[in-house]
């Protein structure tokens, strides 16, 4: 630690980066790019990097809405095909098939509230920590997941009627 | 057998236990034990015997953290038990070579690769800002336009350097954040829209309006020369059909558009 060079920043750091945006992004080009787009952001940030708590909100918080935006920009004009389950359980499984519906369906849900539910039902983070790393309260995060879950409902209910 | 099968009544073997209890993730039994008190007690002895307060995993946020060098005993004794815990934190600390994007990074100067970015709001940047709401006055400004029925009023707040302030049609910087306030009149729903030459880039957010009337923040990025965007005002979720005809300027939603002139330093 201490040593602040962009090399000695990579490798603390980017291990970290790479990890989440895989979580989130199928293809490994994909996330391979917004990681480096996450670090270059992290490198120009001039956050304190001694303090692993707020770079790693920070990490999580750019990462997340990177890849929001990537995904959004896929799904733009492909058609809603099928709405098989809930977004929720936890578990690895669980975790991969929320990714995989929350992909789908991401032209429908905004940004804020696909940024939430990357963190809830994705990287499995408890309501404070998403709350913490968006810079939003508990009960906006409560919000905005019961919102979600209302629109994936209505979705569900669109597609197999 | 499987749980679902056994309907509630048999317990999940001693096995299916001890492997959740070494991390392998399994939500059915996890939800059987957290309302099983025998179940839960097998459980609470094997954490013991394996050195965790918990059974359930920390969250991906703690075992980053932890890797990052925040102290976290509890993490720590329970990632040294878990196999699955184990292999995230391995992962988040391997030795990678540094390749040479790193040390052009490094190297060049800010607004040379600043270029690089893409255009970004960051949603949440600044909703931790008390916003004081002083008197009302009517939005104005250069290159807003509203449009439609209602006597709806907008409003917008920039955070500049840490201090909330209302818009004076000034440009911003890259990092100034902004975000509307809105009295809606007799709509109950807020939509806002982010564009790019005239076209609907994505839905920023669309959401019943909150009794304060404060929409998200975003910050505004350091790429292209304006950030715009599109709020509209409705009783219901928009359809897409009804998005496209607002942005084409038919229908008769309620809309302001705003055009965020950006200096780039
Ligand atoms: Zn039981
Ligand atoms: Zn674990």
């Amino acid at each position: 630690m201490g040593e602040s060079t962009v090399e000695a920043v990579y490798r603390r750091f980017f291990p970290v980066i790479r990890e989440k945006c895989r979580s989130m992004l199928r293809d490994s080009d994909e996330a391979q790019d917004v990681a480096q787009e996450t670090f270059i952001r992290l490198w120009k940030s001039g956050l304190d990097l001694e303090d692993p708590r707020r770079v790693s909100a920070w990490v999580y918080r750019t990462a997340t809405h990177l890849s929001v935006d990537r995904i959004r920009r896929r799904a733009i004009g492909t058609e809603v095909t099928g709405v098989d389950a809930d977004v929720e359980g936890v578990g690895t499984d669980a975790r991969i098939h929320n990714r995989q519906l929350l992909e789908r369906l991401a032209s429908k849900i905004p940004q804020d509230e696909l940024e939430v539910a990357i963190l809830d039902r994705v990287d499995g983070l408890t309501q404070p920590e998403s709350a913490e790393v968006l810079g939003i309260s508990e009960r906006t995060v409560r919000r905005m997941l019961t919102r979600l879950d209302a629109r994936l409902a209505a979705l569900k209910a669109e597609v197999h009627p | 057998m499987t749980l679902r099968q056994a309907q509630g009544q048999a317990h999940p073997s001693k096995l299916t236990l001890d492997r959740l209890a070494l991390g392998l993730a399994d939500a059915e039994t996890q939800a059987h034990a957290k309302s099983c008190a025998q179940c839960s007690a097998h459980l609470e002895k094997l954490a013991v015997l394996t050195g965790g307060p918990d059974f359930v995993h920390p969250s991906r946020l703690q075992l980053d953290r932890l890797a990052l060098g925040s102290p976290d005993a509890a993490t720590a004794s329970h990632a040294a038990s878990c196999a699955q815990c184990g292999a995230h934190l391995k992962a988040v600390q391997v030795d990678l070579p540094v390749p040479q994007w790193v040390r052009d990074v490094g190297t060049s100067r800010p607004a040379a690769w600043l270029r690089w970015l893409r255009p970004m709001v960051a949603v949440g940047a600044m909703a931790l800002v008390a916003f004081a709401v002083v008197g009302y006055r009517p939005a104005s400004g250069p290159d807003i336009t509203a449009k439609g029925l209602g006597t709806p009023q907008v409003q917008v707040w920039v955070n500049h350097a840490g201090k909330a302030t209302l818009w004076s049609g000034a440009a911003l910087v890259p990092d100034d954040a902004f975000r509307f306030e809105v009295r809606p009149g007799p709509y109950r729903h807020l939509t806002i829209l982010e564009l790019q030459g005239d076209r609907l880039y994505r839905v920023l957010h669309s959401a019943p309006v909150p009794s304060d009337g404060l929409s998200p923040a975003w910050a505004v990025d350091a790429d292209g020369a304006q950030e715009d965007v599109m709020l509209l005002l409705s009783n219901a979720p928009l359809s897409d059909d009804e998005l496209r005809r607002a942005l084409a300027g038919e229908g008769s939603l309620w809309s302001t558009r705003w055009r965020f002139q950006k200096e780039l330093r």
